[in-house]
């Protein structure tokens, strides 16, 4: 099985050779690639000492545009997975096999990371992320019958069946609304439990202004999800 | 306005709407774009509905404009001329998104040595 990891970054100098190197060291034998998503740091420089492949966008394009790349990238190199890492280091590399292993091993065509599967409970996060986990795992719940308890994990391994549909399609964010448009079009989702550490370095890209547009965006975006698959799905069955 | 009109006008937003959610799917329009627009639509057709609200605001705008009836009708210009051009942009930025994404996999494809340069100064939309 061909396995990719790929590591979408934004400005993530002070993390990026750490997480590299911990990848490279938990799974020597699957290739890795970053997406530098038109870093100005040293971002860029640094991944390209440490001799790992790399897709350099000449501009900042965000988070959705990173991954789809990242799915392009497997798609057209014939990959069977693709994992997704974030730059910043919270993630634990040594805890990917087991989330390829339960992709495999249930036949899922998704497999989610999830800080939250386990206890089934919020701890740990502030109230509004909270609230805001909260609602969108129930909202998945509701249009899919299928409850997932972590819907922004950055931590995916993503198989080959599901690389094209994710592909197509623009997703902001490739949350709850790449959840619901998968499970509608009948792809099976599943979630596998991590842990994560603390963020050590930079700010996460949710700020302020995004903590308020994030919320209304991917509450649009579930729904419109769920009408384009539905759509689509009436259209394959003509 | 009559409840006729006001039928009429709810009808027409409504159409408005299902056009701007129909744009989104088709990525032929940002949706951060057609949260902000939606907003506006749904607020125009509360004030519209709501006959003390609209009152007021009618109220408010005859006492700036003498053609307050004249205004309405250049808002509703607006927001279509607003939703083509938003939808014009999300479209060109659509394409050079695909173009740079083209670029980056042909760059990674291609011989050591070969690159196609460093990146340019990122635009203003910053997201990730």
């Amino acid at each position: 099985m061909r396995v990719l990891i790929a590591v979408p970054a934004f400005n993530e100098e002070a993390t990026i050779a750490d997480v590299i190197g911990r990848i490279r060291s938990a799974l020597p034998d699957h290739d890795l690639l970053v997406v530098d998503d038109g870093s100005r740091d040293a971002t860029g420089r640094i991944v390209a000492e440490q001799g790992v492949g790399m897709v350099r966008h000449l501009c900042n394009l965000g988070y959705g545009r990173a991954i789809q790349t990242a799915l392009l990238y497997a798609l057209r190199q014939q990959y069977d997975v693709l994992v997704t890492v974030d730059a910043d280091g919270q993630h634990r590399p040594e805890q990917i096999r087991g989330l390829i292993e339960a992709l495999a091993a249930n036949g899922w065509d998704v497999c989610v990371g999830s800080r939250y599967v386990r206890e089934r409970h919020y701890h740990g996060a502030p109230l509004g992320r909270r609230a805001g986990m909260q609602t969108f795992s129930l909202l998945v719940g509701l249009m899919t019958g299928q409850r997932i308890w972590d819907t922004t994990s950055g931590l995916r391994a993503i198989g080959r069946s599901a690389f094209a549909p994710l592909a197509r399609w623009q997703f902001v964010d490739f949350h709850a609304e790449a959840i619901v448009y998968l499970l509608r079009l009948g792809f099976r989702l599943g979630e596998h439990p991590i842990t994560v550490a603390e963020r050590q370095h930079g700010r996460s890209m949710y700020s302020f202004g995004s903590a308020l547009k994030y919320p209304l965006k991917t509450l649009l975006m579930v729904l419109i999800g769920l009408s384009h698959a539905l759509l689509e799905r009436t259209r394959s069955s003509r | 306005m009559t409840v006729l009109g006001t039928i009429v006008l709810d009808i027409v937003g409504l159409i408005l709407i299902l056009w701007l959610l129909n744009l989104v799917r088709l990525g032929r329009l940002y949706v951060g774009y057609g949260i902000v627009l939606l907003f506006g639509i749904v607020a125009t057709l509360g004030v519209a509905s709501v006959p003390p609200a609209r009152a007021a605001v009618f109220g408010l705008l005859r006492a700036f404009f003498p053609g307050a009836e004249l205004i309405v009708v250049m808002w509703a210009a607006f927001v279509l001329i607003l939703i083509y051009v938003l939808s014009q942009l999300t479209r060109i930025v659509n394409r050079l998104a695909t173009l740079v994404q083209e670029l980056a996999l042909e760059d990674t494809e291609r011989p050591r040595g070969e690159s196609l340069g460093e990146p340019v100064e990122p635009s203003a939309r910053q997201d990730s």
